[in-house]
């Protein structure tokens, strides 16, 4: 590298300039070499400061909000589209939850782990469902309206079931569990929100993005 | 909270401002700016188990802005109203933001943007001169020429800028 090709590079990049300078050539440099390097420092540093522009409060948490979003939209679109009704896996064998952690916090993890391991759905007709919910031996005075999934899961590490129902076209997961958490009626997390109330036989925990969402799929359940 | 979503917020966390800064840098506008940072963390989260090493994190962001950008110019065939330079300026003026900020503010503003954006990646987003070489498809030596015509430019322009505001004081006395 010739002088003029370090000059350059000493303004087109101080720092790297810096370090690339071994500590014999710098006490070799000329009192006008460091004089100049100190410019170019300064330089940098007035030109960081004008490129610093204010950023948008609450930007970090709209992006981690945006995406929890839209993974649960896609989550949802994957459902309704998908056509056949064999049930693939069951939740209750492939969740990797133990006993461990609140019984809502379990449940916040079942509803951010549906997408991982459902691979289909459809349509759950009002017999569908009521069947299912005979075989578990669990009752709901009214049956949710637009169900999508309901299956038998391990939550807590007990038989539970999981439904999965839509409302305005938004997912809402229904847990009915023999299991309570005694004090917890309101729960959430960074993303979710849920209820937690004592049903005909069962525990019924509703979880949603929105509490809106949950308490009008509790009314529709006869929760309320 | 899985791996992957604690992975995703370690990210969004120590460069969303760079990214947000580089992208009003890039597209002179705060609102397309926050709408590029948002498509960019949206295309990181699918692509994540692309990224093997945490070290390689920051380059690999800033490539995905700059393609996440060509993208919006592919897909938005709308007339688009172009807001004043000096408007969009204003919106990010602080009051404690001096005559000097001002000044290159609007120097940077009026670079090419072949200057401006390896600029912008070295002095915001930290990257090295090789690293902005690939963010960019370039080789290493344009990189390097690029930042050295950036700085003279502006080094020009603040100086006309000077000489400007010097005449028009003595022309008001």
């Amino acid at each position: 590298m010739n002088d003029i090709d370090k000059k350059r590079q000493q303004i087109a990049s101080v720092n790297e300039h810096i370090e690339s300078i071994s500590e014999q050539d710098f006490e070799q440099m000329s009192e006008q070499s460091i004089e100049a390097v100190k410019e170019q420092i300064e330089f940098d540093r007035q030109l960081k400061r004008a490129l610093n522009v204010p950023v948008p409060e609450g930007l970090e948490e709209r992006i981690i909000l945006n995406n929890a979003t839209q993974q649960r939209s896609s989550r949802f679109s994957y459902f309704a589209i998908a056509a056949s009704i064999t049930l693939v896996l069951s939740l209750g064998l492939f969740l990797p939850l133990g006993p461990s952690g609140t019984l809502s916090a379990q449940a916040l993890e079942h509803v951010h782990h549906e997408e991982k391991y459902l691979t289909l759905d459809n349509q759950v007709t009002t017999e569908q469902l009521q069947a299912r919910l005979d075989k578990m031996g669990f009752k709901l005075a009214q049956l949710p309206k637009e169900v999508i999934l309901a299956t038998r899961c391990g939550l807590g590490g007990e038989d539970s079931m999981h439904i999965i129902a839509e409302i305005d076209g938004k997912p809402v997961t229904l847990f009915i569990t023999k299991l309570t958490e005694p004090g917890t009626v309101e729960f959430n997390d960074n993303f979710l929100v849920g209820k937690m109330r004592a049903g005909l036989n069962a525990n019924l925990i509703v979880i949603a993005e929105e509490m809106q969402l949950v308490d009008r799929f509790m009314e529709q359940i006869g929760g309320v | 909270m899985s791996i992957k979503q604690q992975q995703f917020e370690s990210l969004v966390k120590s460069y969303y401002q760079p990214l947000y800064r580089f992208a009003y840098w890039k597209t002179k506008s705060q609102s397309i700016a926050e709408d590029l940072v948002q498509e960019t963390f949206s295309r990181a989260w699918k692509s994540l188990h692309q990224l093997k090493d945490a070290s390689s994190a920051k380059p690999w962001l800033y490539t995905i802005l700059n393609r996440e950008n060509a993208r919006r110019f592919e897909r938005k065939q709308l007339p688009m109203v172009e807001l004043s330079e000096e408007w969009q300026l204003e919106q990010v003026a602080d009051s404690k933001d001096d005559y000097e900020v001002l000044s290159l503010r609007r120097a940077i503003f009026a670079l090419p943007d072949k200057y401006r954006e390896p600029l912008t990646l070295q002095l915001i987003g930290g990257l090295s001169t090789d690293e902005i070489a690939d963010a960019l498809s370039l080789n290493s030596n344009t990189v390097s020429t690029r930042l050295f015509r950036a700085r003279a430019e502006l080094k020009n322009r603040l100086s006309d800028q000077t000489r400007i505001t010097n005449e028009a004081s003595h022309r008001g006395k």
